[in-house]
């Protein structure tokens, strides 16, 4: 890859987005390493989803800039894209494709890979036949999970992507991130359920209230419960 | 039986409440309409006879009752056809909700573990579709009573009613069969309307050649009645044993074959996308198809009717003032002419509707929150929206044509196809600019794209007014379609049309320049 290896793959430098007075992210800054599994842990409203959006190229930053392999995210996002795959968190489908169908159109013709699609689709065991509207949320997920996977991306950003699944479905999620990770791509992935988090990702910053409260490695993770409580009682 | 009746009823109560008062208040309301339309027999007469014609007949069913014509008569041949179509359409939605689409949501399945027979699901929709179909009867009874159009009598109200009750019980009937042999709720949705389609063809072929053939009808075979006239009973006896029928039909196959399967194989669903789905165009074409099919049908059938009364023109216009001062006052051209030109003026706004649509349905996807994932491909934003600009343009022309031919085959050839063309495409550039205007709002406005439809309301709503009565120059100025040259009862002139042109390609150069620019939803 032609960005040398010290450099992040994904550079945040001092972002905010407001959106008239509410101020979504104030100042965020993150670098998130080639080959990491990067949780991004924070409640709900705390501004993952924006921050998400901003790496997207979906919306543009009101301050600060982000990057995505040396790229501008919102400029140059479709020699970026080419090269990312993304799972939302609140997954809304056309009613009247059929599961296969959306897994090609996100994927793309370029990009499709059979093989890798039919072993994603045994694997979450799910059935692309059926009009997505048929689909509950869960299955809408796997629709979403498979495309990503199944598509050849070095980058994946993940906004709470397990939200719909079942323990067993959540677990097969959690291998094949770990066997990504072992094929040395970059995870991003949002949640605001700490376990999960602190079961699979290498690094974990916390976000609340649009900044970032701390990034640490995830082996000294015993402390990261402070930042889910209001102060503590005496 | 009485419980899984009494659910039902529960799940209904919102639905069918609301299908029963929208068919019974517009059989009140259209019905209280006619003493308005016409006041005279002399005038009911000539509405029967504008009616008498291929096109007319086609559409609505046989003319009857000229040697005792009355306005419930009339309203009855203008009327029940409709409802016919209707209570049809209620029927086989209502019937198909609690059959085969609770059978493939897996809802069934979970009554069935309850202590019901196993036939209860598959008979009580069609008890509760019959107890619906007849307090519509009764309703509607009672509503032609109460408005007592001049000709009503107690047995003719009896007939109409009974007549849409029976019908729509038909349909019920049909749809329980056919959600026996479908294994999809849209799979029996779509065997069932098209059921209703073809049934209407037929009816219209049988009627114009005064045949048998319209018997094979339901619609056909309940239009026999007559009603206000002679109302002939016997077409509702075996409308019921038809309906009796299929009711046994759908009872055995229910018994034969396996929960959650059909009787007809099913057909494949698509596991990969075709091909064309994967480039941007057929990627909008997908969205936009629907649209497209829907009002491009509507066109055509609104050009077929208002093309079939070319004909009786002069009849019908010595017979209502209104229409005369309408039609006429464009000058003193021939009265077709006028009339032509007034029908262009006013559908061309209709043929603007969907260019609208597919304008701004790349707004419907982010408000539908599926911009992240088309956005989140390696594709720019202006090569996704182009291709939905590019089928508004297509529509714009094709609905103008649709309403060309309709208005030509309606009139029986009497206008030519080639000059209908050109009256119509000369709206063009009104209609571009009602989708420019779409296009700009998505772009800069995406929180207010509303106002292009408020816009569009006004438009009309001048222009129609325009029609009765004048109106201020600066507001009728102010509709792009009243700046369009009023061919052929107005001289052709270039300017306005190239202005028109103009200002809609920099609409949607700004709207697109900014849609590559803006935040999305």
């Amino acid at each position: 890859m032609w960005y040398s290896n010290a450099m992040a793959v994904i550079a945040i430098n001092d972002v905010s987005k407001h959106f008239g007075k509410t101020k979504a992210l104030n100042g965020v800054t993150l670098a998130i390493e080639e080959n990491t599994i990067h949780g991004f842990l924070g409640p709900n409203g705390a501004g993952k989803t924006t921050m998400i959006r901003i790496l997207l190229g979906i919306i543009r930053p009101t301050r600060g800039e982000a990057s995505i392999f040396g790229l501008d995210a919102y400029r140059d996002r479709i020699p970026i894209h080419a090269r990312l795959a993304y799972v939302p968190g609140e997954v809304n489908l056309w009613p009247n494709f059929t599961g296969g169908e959306v897994i090609d159109l996100l994927i793309g013709r370029e990009r499709l890979d059979r093989k890798r699609i039919d072993h994603y689709l045994d694997l979450f065991e799910l059935d692309p036949s059926k009009k997505c509207k048929t689909y509950s949320k869960g299955n809408r997920q796997k629709v979403v999970l498979v495309a990503a996977f199944a598509s050849p991306a070095e980058v994946f950003i993940l906004d709470e992507p397990t939200s719909g699944l079942d323990p067993l479905m959540e677990q097969r999620f959690q291998q094949v991130i770990k066997a990504m990770h072992g094929e040395g791509k970059t995870i991003f992935l949002s949640s605001h359920i700490l376990s999960e988090v602190q079961r699979i990702a290498t690094a974990v910053s916390i976000i609340k209230q649009g900044r970032i409260e701390e990034t640490v490695p995830i082996d000294e993770h015993s402390n990261l419960d402070r930042f889910f409580h209001e102060s503590a009682p005496p | 039986m009485n419980r899984y009746l009494r659910f039902i009823t529960r799940r209904e109560r919102i639905t069918t409440s609301l299908w029963i008062l929208s068919i019974v208040s517009s059989l009140l309301f259209f019905t209280a309409l006619y003493p308005t339309l016409i006041s005279t027999n002399e005038e009911a007469l000539a509405l029967a006879r504008t009616m008498q014609n291929p096109a007319m007949v086609a559409m609505m069913g046989p003319i009857y009752g000229l040697d005792s014509i009355s306005q419930a008569i009339v309203m009855s041949q203008e009327t029940l056809l409709w409802y016919l179509i209707a209570i049809a359409v209620m029927n086989i939605f209502l019937v198909n909700r609690h059959t085969r689409t609770d059978e493939e949501l897996g809802r069934v399945e979970l009554l069935l573990a309850r202590p019901i027979a196993s036939k209860t699901p598959t008979i009580a929709p069609i008890l509760f579709a019959l107890i619906v179909n007849t307090v519509i009867s009764i309703l509607s009874i009672i509503g032609l009573l109460i408005v007592d159009l001049e000709g009503t009598t107690f047995s003719g109200a009896f007939t109409f009613a009974l007549t849409i009750g029976n019908t729509g019980f038909f349909f019920a009937a049909l749809t329980l069969l056919l959600a026996q042999l479908f294994t999809t709720s849209t799979g029996v949705l779509t065997a069932s309307l098209s059921f209703l389609g073809v049934s209407y063809i037929i009816r219209a072929f049988g009627d114009l050649q005064e045949s048998s053939l319209t018997l094979f009808s339901p619609f056909g075979l309940a239009l026999k009645v007559r009603a206000f006239y002679t109302n002939d009973l016997w077409p509702i006896p075996i409308l019921l044993l038809q309906a009796v029928v299929l009711i046994a039909l759908a009872l055995l196959f229910n018994h034969v074959r396996d929960h959650g399967a059909g009787i007809v194989p099913q057909r494949a669903s698509r596991i990969h996308a075709p091909k064309s789905l994967l480039t941007p165009l057929g990627f909008a074409w997908r969205l936009s198809r629907s649209v497209t099919i829907a009002w491009g049908s509507a066109l055509f059938i609104l050009g077929l009717s208002y093309g079939s009364v070319i004909g009786e023109l002069e009849t019908f216009v010595q017979s209502n003032k209104l229409m005369r001062t309408i039609i006429l006052q464009g000058g003193p051209d021939t009265l077709t002419d006028g009339y032509v030109a007034l029908i262009f003026a006013l559908m061309s706004m209709v043929a603007g509707i969907p260019v609208m649509l597919s304008a701004l349905r790349i707004r419907k996807e982010e408000l539908r929150g599926r911009s992240e994932l088309i956005f989140a491909r390696p594709t720019d934003r202006i090569g996704v929206y182009l291709p939905f600009l590019f089928i508004a343009f297509i529509e714009s022309i094709l609905m103008t044509l649709l309403l060309a031919l309709g208005l030509v085959l309606g009139s029986n050839n009497a206008l030519a196809l080639g000059e209908m063309v050109r009256h119509g495409l000369v709206y063009l550039p009104a209609i571009w600019l009602l989708g420019g205007i779409a296009t700009f709002l998505v772009g800069v406005l995406p929180s207010l794209t509303s106002i292009v439809w408020i816009l569009f309301a006004s438009f009309f709503t001048i222009s129609y007014v325009q029609q009765i009565t004048p109106v201020p120059s600066w507001l009728s100025a102010l509709n792009p379609f009243e700046l369009i040259p009023r061919v052929p009862i107005e001289p052709f002139k270039a300017k306005p049309l190239v202005a028109l042109t103009i200002m809609a390609a920099l609409l949607i150069a700004g709207g697109l320049y900014r849609f590559e620019k803006r935040d999305l939803a």
